[in-house]
């Protein structure tokens, strides 16, 4: 069975027992890599799947993955979505081969073995044999060989899949905080506007301390300093739930009454880099609070980002331990004109995605990291002190908090180290 | 502004027979177009297009689902001037020598002093040191006009096979 193919954890000398340091090993071993694919994509949580808008109609389907297994999910007659692995029961191909489409069954080209939205065995061929000969044993009932089942949930249009017999609730799993802004951001029925992927010769952890890190925003991506979009020094908090893995940073307008001006024109400050087209950087106010800019980040692997006039979602997926792929879903709200759908469109090719000027830098920045690591062998350590050793909310992004709290939630879910707290 | 109008070159409209001055001309200014590129005289670049031209590089994925996201989107030669700026005084990238190969073109006819002209595109990219690597296959759909004598690009669109981006991008195609 499944759920108990968990193998011992691997020891690893975690190098102290507050969350300011992260050996280098967790980066560039194989080992820990596949322990991962078990204790946490496999593992209790959820992981993103994609949005509802991709499946609209009955038999829709997205392949996708979950961590390294490879998953679909479908929107089922039932008008209900629904997630399969994507491994044929009987011999173990890939069932589906599109990126997506629409069916109303789901067949392997090898022996036509036939399954529904749900992965349940509909029909094989020569189930009775061919002219008496043959057939498979009378005690095969089709209901023993489906596809494996991934649990389903959503928030907000949002959809995440488990492996997992027991995972807590999404809602549980997120925490109310985070699913209080999922629900203020994603606030409408979402409009699919298109994807970018890129993959990045990097370990997938990467990544995802990359966007909990408000340190390197205006160090690395000197667009930011130079047009002050995201200042460590602006007004914010980092916020965490589940125990620290998911991270929000978000960034307020400096002043109640520079509310309007702030989103009238980003540049309240005075930028050093003047651009020609100012509309990259437009800002459209979507809502009545002070937030200019969300960074959300859902372990183990879904990031998303919300400001300016961009909405997008990003989807971490491994694929070794040096390599993973990452693939931006750029949405809209349903009802919006052809004009907000292009500055929409040009804000994220440009800013975002990546090409983007405040995106491009990052993949640079974590393969030279990668290729160091590897390089050394991964003896040593990461050191993320910045604004302390532990993990707790603060009112500031001068902070790696964000970061200590992945790795406390990590470090649980791998067995690496008793957790001081 | 309408995002997704590009159409590919039909059997039917392709392989028009143009003048062949003009023809060689064309094919002159795509050349020179990639030479541009290969030779990092990025600051040439939005030269290329009229001051109201499109550039835009895009996933054939989106293009096949109906969907206007792109990997990279310009609507004006000032909007490329900032690409030009930024990337010369502020964004950091992978330090890779780009060279360009282009297959034959596909010349449609001349329609409304536009001419449409399909060309195949794969770029490899070289590092420092010293190894190269296929960074993408595509094909550029171009509209190319002629101003004052000189053919310029109302639109040029890169549809992207590859678009999963090898690491990212940078540089314009």
């Amino acid at each position: 069975m499944d759920g108990e193919r968990t193998r011992p954890p691997k020891t690893i000398d975690w190098p102290s027992h507050d969350e300011s340091s992260v050996p280098y090993a967790v980066y560039i071993d194989p080992e820990i890599f596949a322990a991962e694919q078990e204790r946490i994509f496999q593992g209790p949580t959820w992981s993103y799947l994609g949005i509802e808008s991709e499946v609209p109609k009955a038999g829709d389907f997205v392949s996708t993955y979950i961590g390294t297994t490879p998953v679909v999910f479908n929107r089922g007659r039932d008008g209900q979505l629904h997630a399969f692995v994507n491994r044929c029961a009987h011999r173990g191909a890939a069932v589906v081969r599109e990126r997506r489409g629409n069916c109303k069954v789901h067949t392997c080209i090898y022996h036509q073995w036939s399954y529904d939205a749900e992965g349940n065995l509909v029909g094989l061929p020569y189930r009775r044999g061919l002219n008496g000969s043959g057939g498979f044993p009378e005690d095969f009932k089709l209901e023993n060989h489906g596809l494996r089942r991934v649990r389903v949930a959503g928030i907000q249009g949002l959809v995440f899949g488990s492996l997992s017999d027991d995972v807590p609730a999404l809602e549980d799993f997120l925490g109310d905080a985070v699913c209080d802004r999922l629900r203020r951001v994603f606030k409408r029925p979402l409009k699919l506007l298109g994807f970018q992927r890129q993959r990045i010769g990097a370990n997938w952890k990467l990544m995802v301390e990359n966007v909990k890190d408000s340190y390197h925003g205006a160090l690395l991506h000197a667009f930011n300093s130079r047009f002050g979009f995201f200042r460590s020094t602006q007004r914010g908090d980092v916020r965490m739930t589940s125990g620290g893995i998911h991270g929000m940073l978000t960034t307020y307008s400096t002043q109640r009454e520079e509310v309007a001006s702030a989103f009238d024109q980003v540049a309240t400050f005075k930028p050093t880099l003047i651009l020609e087209d100012m509309s990259i950087v437009k800002f459209t106010r979507e809502h009545d609070d002070e937030i200019v800019t969300s960074i959300i980040s859902l372990f183990p692997s879904c990031l998303i980002l919300h400001g300016g006039t961009f909405l997008i979602i990003r989807q971490v997926r491994p694929r070794s331990v040096g390599e993973f792929d990452m693939i931006w879903t750029i949405v809209g709200f349903e009802g919006e004109g052809p004009e907000l759908d292009a500055l929409r469109v040009k804000q994220t090719a440009n800013l975002l995605g990546p090409a983007g000027y405040v995106s491009m830098e990052d993949a640079e920045a974590i393969e030279i990291t990668q290729r160091a690591l590897t390089g050394e062998g991964g003896g040593g350590q990461g050191v993320v002190a910045l604004g302390g050793r532990s993990v707790e909310d603060q009112n500031h992004l001068v902070t790696e908090v964000a970061i200590r709290g992945f790795w406390k939630g990590y470090r649980r879910l791998m067995g690496f180290a008793p957790n001081p707290s | 502004m309408n995002i997704v109008t590009e159409s590919r070159l039909s059997p039917e409209t392709a392989d028009a027979d143009l003048p062949w001055e003009l023809e060689r001309r064309l094919l002159r200014f795509i050349r020179r177009y990639v030479q541009c590129l290969d030779d990092n005289r990025i600051e040439a670049w939005p030269a290329f297009f009229t001051e109201d031209g499109v550039y835009k590089v895009y996933p054939r994925e989106n293009l096949e689902a109906g969907l206007p996201a792109c990997l990279l989107y310009f609507d004006s030669r000032a909007t490329m001037r900032d690409r030009v700026l930024c990337l010369k005084e502020v964004s950091l990238f992978a330090n890779n020598a780009p060279r360009h190969f282009l297959g034959p073109s596909a010349i449609g006819a001349e329609s409304n002093g536009v001419y449409a002209i399909s060309t195949n595109v794969l770029v490899v990219h070289s590092d420092m040191e010293g190894n190269s690597k296929i960074f993408c296959a595509g094909e550029y759909r171009d509209r190319i006009v002629e101003r004052a004598g000189k053919l310029l690009f109302s639109e040029k669109t890169v549809v992207l096979d590859t678009f999963t981006v090898p690491s990212h991008l940078a540089m314009p195609i």
